[in-house]
This record gives structure tokens, C-alpha cells and sequence, in this order.
């Protein structure tokens, strides 16, 4: 290295503290004799070692929570195949879902009260005549259909507010649900086609895999993708699809790729995909 | 445990891990968010969304680079997502307000923070690419290698990019101050 040769393209490393020492050694000598370099180091240095001054910002306490919330509601969801007991569900309920809106506070109210009786009838029942605890039995089952009702109105309800963390809860309550009728797959289908928020929109998406199973589910699923703007989504998508196998998708996927504006990424997968699917 | 093998127990089921590589993480990346947008509560909101995103995309983690790499990669999406929905939002305009250090005389701390406000109005002042290289480099502990897998150019690219944004953060100091911070 001459005074001759100028090294300013090496100072980003200099600065970063690359090179091994004799290097070091040597640009230091270079920006002593070299008065151009030397004046150039001495301005980028002054004013990278005022960045490292800037004070570091510290977010709040509230985003540890938040984000344990969000953890422990997404763990909650993956294990949704496990048999829950009433009570656990209540209390992950409330503790975690407790809506803000004074409607859906008033829909949660009616369910909490319906439940409660579903309680009180089964404690009721305990040494009663066998004929009693049939008829019980009976009364039992259509509580318990009120109960599935009210959570789907719930469910319904969640996912039309405005904010998306809300709606996030409305479609982890359809997850709870033991069966989705036809309002809920509706809205679901609703809210994975147009919902603003991408993770709201991912999630429906999630929601909808558990009833792919049912042609018209999985038929919404192959015709959203067109519908999808952005890439995440449309890559989740893809995944979901080609893994599931479901019917449709290899040609959902070939019409997608004709579109030029296709996100790059989201073009590989789909070849990816289609290869394997032996397309 | 490494990252990347915390990691791979969330990408197998074990989203629980997720709770360690957050510790380590999440003021990192409120501080990328922060100082890129200079808004507070959207950083927090930001870091929140490329948790969520983590737990999404886990199946995709394949652990070829760094965990922090794909999460950077995840931050930026977020962070394009969010300014493309909020389009009249922009990422900086003038930087945080100040906090009070303590360990300063009054006369020095309003030098300092006189100086540190300078400074973020001239960050604010460059381009979204410039800004992101330099905070990469300067407080995310990241090296060339690992930025120009998250920018996705080349190690030389990036490299030119740091040098041209400190060239231009340069310039854009010196309109704020007046001061001689010479360039060759």
C-alpha cells in the first residue's frame, strides 16, 4: 500500500475493525502520510463514533406481556386437536380474550351466564334417580348447543371489529369452537380474502386448514390465492395447498404463474411446489 | 443454546423457545425499528409483528444463515408492509425526542442532547436505504456478510452503501451545523 494508492473504499471495514493488525498497522501509516485519506477517515470516524453515542431507546414493559399473550394464545391454538376441560377454556378465555367492546362484552356475559347453568344442572344431577339424569342428560346436551351457539356468535362478532388484535381473537375463538357451521367457515373465508391486516388474514388462514377437508373450504382456499396481494400470504398459501394436496391447486398455481407482476419468491415456490406435485 | 437451535425446537413444536430468542432479541429490534422510524409505539407494534411472524413462518427456518438474518429479513417485511399499508405515514421525519442522561452537568447534558438531536435530524434527513445500512452496521452488531444476506446484494455493495450513507449523513450535519466536518 502506497501514499500513491488512496484507500478510502477500505475505511467501512477500517471503521467496522476488520482486517488483522499488520493490515491495521499499514492504513494507519496510509492515512498519516495521505493527507486526502487521512482527512476523509478523520470525518467518517468522527462521525461513526457519534452514532455509537446515541443513546439506546428502550421499549416498554407492556411489549413482554403483549408478546407472552400472543405466545401463550398461539400455543393454546396448536394444541386446539387436545381435549380442553370446560373451565380450563373459561379461564384462558378471560384471562386472555376478554373483549373490549361493550356488545361482545354483553354476547360474553350471556355465554359466561348459559355456562354457569350447564354447571349447575351437571352438580345438580348427583344422586338422582336414573330417569332424572337422563332428562338431565338431555337438557345437558341442548345447554351445551346454546353454549356452541353463543361462541359462534362470539367468534362472528370478534371478527367484525376494527381493531386487528380483536379480530386476531375472533379467530382463535372459531378454533375453540368443537364444530364451525356455516357463518363461521363464511366469515372465516370472508376475512382471509379481505381483512386488511396480513396476520389476521394468515391466521383465518390457519383456521380454515383444520376444515380443509370439506370441498367448499378447500375450494375458498385454492380461489384466495388469486386474491392475495401480498407475497406472505400468498406464500403461506402455496405452502398449505401443495402440502395438503388439495384439489385445484396445480392449476390455481400455473394460472398464478402467467401473472408478470408476481412476486419473485413467491414465483420459485410455486415451481417448487408444482414439481413436486409431480405437475 | 445457540440461536439457531432455539430456533429449531419452534420450528418442531416447541413454540415455548420462542419466549428465550425474545429476551434476547426484542430490544434489538425496537431499537432497529426505532431509530429507522422514529416512532415509539409503531416500533413496539413492528417488533411484535415479526414475533408473530417468527411463529408463522417457523416451518421455514431452515438455518442455513444466522437466526438474526431471517429475523431481520422477517423485520424488514414488516416494516414495508406496515409503511405500504400506512402510506401517509413516513418513516422518519424528525427523529425521537431526547431522554435525560443524569450523570451531566446541565450546561454539558443540553450540549449533548443538542448534539444528539443534530445527529437523528440528520439520520431522519437520508434515504430509508441509507438509514437501514447504517443502523445494521453501527447497532445491530450484524457484519457485511450477515447485512448483504438481509439486504440481499454483495458484500462489496453494502460496504459501498455504508460509505456513501456516511458520506451523506456527513453532508446533511454539516447543513444542520454549519460545522466543518471536512470531506476530501
Amino acid at each position: 500500500m502506497t501514499t500513491q494508492q488512496h484507500i478510502v473504499d477500505l475505511l467501512p471495514d477500517f471503521l467496522m475493525g476488520s482486517f488483522t493488525e499488520s493490515e491495521r498497522s499499514n492504513i494507519q501509516s496510509h492515512l498519516k502520510a495521505c493527507a486526502a485519506c487521512g482527512r476523509e477517515y478523520e470525518s467518517l470516524s468522527m462521525l461513526w463514533n457519534s452514532l455509537s453515542a446515541l443513546p439506546e431507546e428502550k421499549p416498554s414493559p407492556a411489549m413482554r406481556e403483549r408478546f407472552n399473550a400472543m405466545l401463550s394464545a398461539y400455543e393454546q391454538g396448536i394444541r386446539h386437536g387436545e381435549t380442553l376441560s370446560f373451565w380450563q377454556s373459561l379461564n384462558g378465555f378471560i384471562g386472555r380474550f376478554w373483549p373490549t367492546q361493550p356488545a361482545v362484552q354483553f354476547a360474553m356475559t350471556l355465554l359466561l351466564l348459559v355456562g354457569s347453568f350447564v354447571l349447575g344442572s351437571r352438580t345438580g344431577s348427583e344422586g338422582l334417580p336414573s330417569a332424572a339424569q337422563a332428562s338431565d342428560a338431555t337438557e345437558l346436551a341442548e345447554l351445551r348447543g346454546e353454549v356452541q351457539a353463543m361462541g359462534r356468535m362470539l367468534a362472528v362478532s370478534l371478527l367484525q371489529q376494527r381493531s386487528a388484535s380483536e379480530r386476531i381473537k375472533g379467530v382463535s375463538w372459531t378454533e375453540r369452537l368443537p364444530v364451525a357451521d356455516e357463518q363461521v367457515i363464511g366469515t372465516l373465508v370472508q376475512t382471509l380474502n379481505y381483512d386488511p391486516n396480513v396476520n389476521v388474514r394468515l391466521a383465518a388462514m390457519d383456521a380454515l386448514t383444520k376444515y380443509s377437508e370439506e370441498p367448499e373450504v378447500s375450494s375458498s382456499m385454492v380461489e384466495s390465492l388469486a386474491k392475495q396481494t401480498s407475497p406472505l400470504v400468498q406464500l403461506a398459501l402455496v405452502e398449505v395447498l401443495a402440502q395438503l394436496k388439495i384439489p385445484g391447486a396445480a392449476a390455481m398455481f400455473r394460472q398464478m404463474l402467467k401473472d408478470e407482476q408476481l412476486n419473485k419468491t413467491v414465483k420459485e415456490r410455486i415451481q417448487e411446489r408444482l414439481t413436486q406435485l409431480g405437475e | 443454546m445457540t440461536d439457531n437451535e432455539l430456533m429449531f425446537q419452534v420450528r418442531d413444536g416447541n413454540v415455548g423457545k420462542l419466549g428465550q430468542l425474545f429476551e434476547r432479541y426484542h430490544e434489538k429490534l425496537y431499537g432497529f425499528f426505532v431509530r429507522h422510524t422514529g416512532k415509539r409505539e409503531t416500533s413496539e407494534d413492528l417488533v411484535q409483528d415479526v414475533f408473530f411472524r417468527i411463529l408463522k413462518y417457523r416451518q421455514t427456518f431452515r438455518g442455513e444463515a444466522p437466526f438474526t438474518v431471517w429475523m431481520y429479513q422477517l423485520a424488514r417485511n414488516a416494516s414495508a408492509d406496515y409503511f405500504r399499508k400506512w402510506k401517509h405515514e413516513t418513516p422518519m421525519t424528525e427523529g425521537t425526542e431526547e431522554r435525560q442522561s443524569d450523570d451531566l452537568l446541565p450546561s454539558e447534558r443540553v450540549q449533548e442532547q443538542e448534539e444528539h438531536r443534530l445527529l437523528k435530524q440528520a439520520l431522519a434527513r437520508l434515504s430509508d436505504e441509507k438509514r437501514e445500512v447504517l443502523i445494521l452496521s453501527r447497532y445491530q452488531e450484524l457484519k457485511y456478510e450477515e447485512i448483504g444476506r438481509i439486504l440481499d446484494c454483495p458484500v462489496g455493495t453494502v460496504k459501498a452503501r455504508v460509505h456513501y450513507a456516511l458520506k451523506d449523513l456527513r453532508d446533511e450535519y454539516m447543513k444542520l451545523t454549519g460545522a466543518d466536518v471536512k470531506q476530501s
